[in-house]
């Protein structure tokens, strides 16, 4: 079994404590990797299931199987024992939307996907989280070259298992990345999102998490300004019940390359009852003094006066409530779509979140 | 006989590499009230920024003498302590910074470079309720953080103020009837006219005409594309309300 | 900004402080051992607890590891390369009175600004100073002994207060808390130990000057306050040091208990030798302050200015035990030159209805560092705890860094945590204006960075404020333009 204490963060630095043990029961990983082709519906789709990686036609010209050796010194690579783990390549043209589909991933799967897109394109990616007996750990490499924009969607239809999901975004200059989180995280869940940014780029993070009793969710942003001028904006909203654990750490870093940059971050945080813990870092490294940075945390609970007030016009206090919660998250969704334009969820799917459902 | 307060000598200013003043001359004789006018874009406020010395504002040919002396050599505190003071548009807002300390820091420092005796606090503390009454200005005012949370027209009776309190040789008030309604209008006038002095000059700039009706000037200029290009009493303030600036423009 | 004729004396600048004393000093040689720290009890005439107390933090010292989490670069530290103990010989012998004290010593204190003769003339304050190790003098004594207040070195509390002294020294901030405070444990000199009876007001503002002197001396002080029931107590910190090559270790350990509705407000103005342009020299300045609010509606206030050492490592933090218990902190950090910063506050809320407010400045120029690090824990029992932080950092010049690390993590439904920061740069419009009106480059920054410190500034007495604000003054001359 791996060495716990050797993944990655927390940042602990001797002030706190991540729930990392609950790691230590992570079931060993399949090592079959098989392709097929047998996936006849769905535009640009592929789908990972613990027996292999089916696709659609048109997103084999797409991809590449490269069978390459994750770098030794990667923390993520302990874990896997210094197995070999499986990579994907995948070329993203013109205009393409594309989905991940992890949805019928039931066993353990290790997998690097590395995602490149051409100069001046737009694209899409929607993510569908893996079922609540999966373990996922992926790590995705995202290149946006020059002009170019992507939208990502990761959307959990239901609480999932294990999974690490480590995304680091690389952008060059003019540049634009745009990205919505909704989850209801799951026994252990740590989502990590990193992006770099040249001169003249946009940067869009928002995301929220509804963590039922028990649940656990950690997320991580972290935006690099390494050039001028670029502007960057995380928004996360976060509800928290009972016994469920939920993280979030933000870092806005600028670089002494970073002039005239715009950053900002908020998180809001509700916790439902007693016994529900939220642990947030609002991070500020700023090396430039020609910046406009800030960012807010709150935490806090539903707004009492607004809860009295519709219970006061007859509504019943879970509904109350619900509407509440509704509100909450699709505030965040509202934010979100300027930038995310048809990549969003649906508003089933805005309901089951808020309702908190499976 | 005695040098003008103001001497502009062919004059030229750039910002970035970009020619603003191109050519300027203007005399201000002491104890007079000269006036320009401009449509937007013609070096208004370039012109008030280059007197004041502000970096990045060039000077790249000619001269500005303050009673008969050069001020190009010196830098933006030595040109206030020369007398040179400029009311801003736009009053910079200073947070944490009660408005009645930096007035007494900036009276004290002026004090100090032109090597005279501070003057004592009861002393101070009596003028500047007088001149705040005169402006409407509430003790509250004083108390506040300097131009925080301000209106309009409380920062304007507030340059009004310190106007009155540093008493310049120079006093060069840029657009300081833009976002005035015509109360404050008349009580910001009034605070300038009490000022005139035969031993101070007034340079106003504005867009509008509406000013002058309150602040008569000896003199009115026209300021199109960098450059003086009329010159006139005040009616030619009256004329330009009228025909506007285009035939400048086009000239 | 009454102050702003002190504006002269500023304007010569560098390390005003910086002269150093040839005071004939007993010293014990380099390095660190069993030996030295039973030699520093025996030259204390300390109880057989108290040695105990030593020799177990010095086993617990040496197996602790440094604390490496800040955002700091520390060389390493050869903790055998120091003394552990200084003494101005002439004291060997315990002056009564200010008439017998080293005219030379006096001398330091008046270019320090705290001439004691006068001290004793100006009502309000008295000071207790300490100069490298041993407490040379208490003023006003007699004074606060009416009011029956005890303020006093701490060696002298040991032999005179033996009860109090054990029962709260390493009750607020264990031993093997960290490795600085753990060394402190080990071979503290002196410091200060402070009681307010009940329902006593404290009648005046105490005081102590730090002053490391001797070279290559660590200062380890050690300050115990106690306010009892309904007390009320001010305590005002102010250090320097002068200007040496080498680097000098400041391991402080303060200690504060407020029963119900008690209240202490501690502040600190500390301007240790920052080191050189080229980061040559300064002091390390690893500090350990908590505050143990213990009972109801008791409050703790920390204030710090922070504008010198080389490195300041400094959390001074509330533990919110008492129900309806108060914290606050609000800081200054100004770093310039090579100067590293990570300072900030844990509030740790324990009790229904705690509250807590942080206000935390960073102003750092030149090629400096400061990083506001805090921690705001709400334990599941904390009922409708409240806390409001608020972190604003200006950045002076285009080679510093400035960087917020709030941790904020929340267990109690009912509780109200918020946090908001900013990071700005020193408005090239605001310094035209005050310009402009007359102001010299030099007088705009510093009057813009008081403003900007204004909500803190505000929180120290008077005469603390205006030395602060000059302090801010003269650490950032040179540093804009």
């Amino acid at each position: 079994m791996f060495d716990a204490s050797l993944l990655p963060g927390p940042r602990t630095e001797g002030w706190r404590h991540g729930k990392i043990s609950q790691l230590a029961d992570l079931p060993s990983f399949s090592q079959h990797w098989s392709v097929g082709d047998d996936l006849d519906s769905g535009h640009g789709r592929l789908l990972f299931a613990a027996d292999g990686l089916r696709m659609s036609q048109d997103m084999r010209s797409k991809c590449h199987l490269a069978p390459k050796m994750v770098h030794a010194e990667d923390v993520h690579a302990m874990l896997m024992n210094n197995k070999t783990v499986p990579q994907l390549d995948i070329f993203l043209g013109r205009s393409d939307d594309v989905t991940l589909d992890f949805s019928s991933l039931h066993g353990s799967l290790p997998l690097q996907l590395n995602i490149t897109l051409e100069d001046a394109s737009t694209s899409s990616i929607s993510f569908h989280g893996a079922a609540a007996d999966a373990s996922l750990w992926l790590r995705i490499n995202i290149q946006i070259a020059h002009g170019a924009s992507l939208k990502f969607l990761q959307h959990d239809g239901a609480a999932s298992g294990h999974r690490l999901f480590d995304m680091q975004v690389t952008q060059s200059a003019q540049s634009s990345f745009a990205f919505l989180s909704l989850s209801h995280g799951g026994r252990y869940v740590r989502d990590e999102i990193t992006c770099r940014l040249a001169s003249n780029c946009k940067a869009d993070l928002f995301a929220g998490h509804h963590l039922q009793s028990g649940r656990h969710r950690d997320l991580r942003f972290r935006v690099d300004h390494l050039g001028m001028q670029s502007t960057s904006n995380q928004d996360v909203r976060c509800v928290v019940h009972d016994r469920a654990v939920s993280g979030f750490d933000g870092l806005i870093h600028v670089s002494e390359a970073g002039a005239q940059t715009e950053a900002y971050q908020e998180s809001k945080v509700v916790l439902m009852e007693d016994g529900a813990l939220h642990h947030g870092k609002p991070e500020l490294e700023i090396f430039q003094d020609d910046v406009v940075c800030s960012h807010g945390a709150a935490i806090g609970q539903l707004d009492k006066d607004a809860l009295f007030y519709l219970m006061s016009r007859g509504i019943a206090e879970d509904d109350a409530r619900d509407m509440l919660l509704e509100a909450f998250f699709s505030g965040l969704v509202e934010s979100a779509t300027p930038f995310m334009g048809h990549v969003i969820p649906s508003n089933e799917d805005m309901l089951h979140l808020a309702r908190g459902a499976a | 006989m005695s040098n003008p307060m103001l001497e502009v000598c062919d004059l030229a200013v750039e910002i970035g590499g970009k020619r603003i003043i191109n050519g300027m001359n203007l005399v201000v004789p002491a104890g007079e009230v000269h006036a320009i006018m401009g449509p937007n874009g013609a070096g208004k406020s370039t012109l008030s920024y280059a007197m004041a010395g502000r970096p990045g504002y060039d000077i790249v040919g000619g001269d500005i003498l303050l009673d008969g002396q050069s001020i190009l050599g010196l830098d933006v505190s030595e040109r206030a302590a020369a007398g040179m003071f400029l009311a801003l548009q736009y009053p910079v807002e200073i947070p944490g910074v009660a408005n009645m300390s930096f007035l007494k820091t900036a009276l004290e420092s002026l004090a100090k470079a032109r090597g005279q005796e501070k003057q004592a606090t009861v002393e101070f503390m009596r003028q500047v309720k007088a001149e705040a009454r005169a402006l409407q200005i509430s003790e509250d005012m004083l108390r506040r953080p300097l131009n925080v949370g301000f209106s309009g027209g409380e920062k304007k009776r507030n340059e009004a103020l310190q106007l009155a309190m540093l008493a310049p040789k120079m006093a060069v008030l840029d657009e300081t009837d833009s976002g005035l309604d015509i109360d404050a209008l008349k009580i910001v006038a009034e605070g300038v006219n009490r000022m005139r002095d035969p031993a101070r000059s007034f340079l106003v700039i504005t867009h509008y005409q509406r000013l002058l009706d309150y602040i008569v000037p000896d003199q009115v200029h026209v300021l199109a594309a960098g450059k003086i290009v009329a010159s006139g009493g005040a009616d030619l303030a009256r004329e330009l309300e009228e025909s506007g600036y285009a035939a400048y423009e086009a000239a | 900004m009454e102050n702003r004729d002190e504006i002269e004396d500023l304007v010569q600048s560098d390390y005003r402080y910086g002269f150093s004393s040839d005071i004939d000093s007993e010293t014990i040689a380099p390095g660190l051992s069993e030996d030295v720290v039973r030699s520093i009890s025996a030259k204390k005439n300390e109880p057989e607890w108290l040695l105990e107390f030593r020799l177990d933090a010095l086993k617990r010292w040496r197996a602790l590891p440094d604390p490496d989490w800040a955002r700091l670069e520390i060389p390493p530290f050869d903790y055998d390369a120091i003394s552990y103990w200084s003494a101005p010989k002439s004291m060997a012998d315990r002056p009564q009175s200010l008439d017998e004290v080293d005219p030379q010593l006096l001398e330091v204190y008046e270019k320090l600004g705290i001439p004691l003769k006068e001290q004793e003339m100006l009502a309000g304050v008295a000071v207790d100073v300490v100069f490298d190790s041993v407490s040379v003098a208490t003023t006003f004594k007699d004074k606060l002994e009416e009011a029956g207040v005890i303020f006093c070195s701490i060696s002298e509390a040991v032999h005179r207060y033996p009860d109090m002294v054990k029962k709260y020294m390493g009750a607020v901030i264990p031993v093997s808390d960290n490795k600085h405070a753990c060394l402190n444990s080990a071979v503290f000199s002196d410091g200060t130990f402070v009681y307010i009876p009940k329902n006593t007001r404290c009648p005046m503002e105490l005081s102590t000057y730090f002053r490391i002197n001797a070279e290559n001396t660590g200062q380890f002080e050690r300050t115990l306050i106690i306010a009892d029931e309904g007390s009320y107590v001010s305590y005002l910190e102010g250090c320097t040091a002068p200007m040496r090559d080498e680097n000098q270790l400041h391991a402080a350990v303060v200690e504060l208990v407020a029963m119900d509705d008690a209240e202490i407000k501690y502040s600190t103005v500390q301007n240790w030798y920052p080191g050189d342009e080229e980061g040559r020299g300064g002091i390390y300045n690893f500090v350990t302050k908590r505050g143990l609010c213990a009972g109801k509606n008791s409050k703790i206030s920390w204030t710090q200015v922070e504008t010198g050492s080389a490195i300041t490592w400094k959390y001074p933090s509330c533990v919110l035990r008492g129900e309806g218990s108060v914290g606050e902190f609000y800081s200054i950090a100004l770093t310039n030159k090579k100067q590293q910063a990570d300072t900030g506050t844990k509030m740790i809320h324990l009790g229904a209805n705690t509250r807590s407010r942080i206000v935390a400045k960073g102003i750092s120029a030149g090629r400096s560092n400061s990083t506001y690090r805090g921690l705001v824990s709400v334990h599941p029992k904390a009922a409708n705890a409240r806390n409001f932080t608020q972190c604003d950092s200006l950045l002076i010049g285009s080679q510093c860094g400035a960087h917020t690390t709030p941790y904020i993590e929340s267990r109690n439904a009912s509780a109200v945590v918020e946090h908001e920061a900013t990071t700005s740069k020193l408005s090239e419009d605001q310094l035209f204006y005050c310009q402009q009106r007359g102001l010299s480059e030099e007088e705009s920054v510093a009057l813009l960075v008081s403003g900007f410190c204004r909500e803190v500034l505000q929180q120290l007495p008077m005469e603390f404020a205006a030395e602060a604000q000059k302090l801010l003054g003269i650490n950032l001359e040179g540093s804009v333009g």
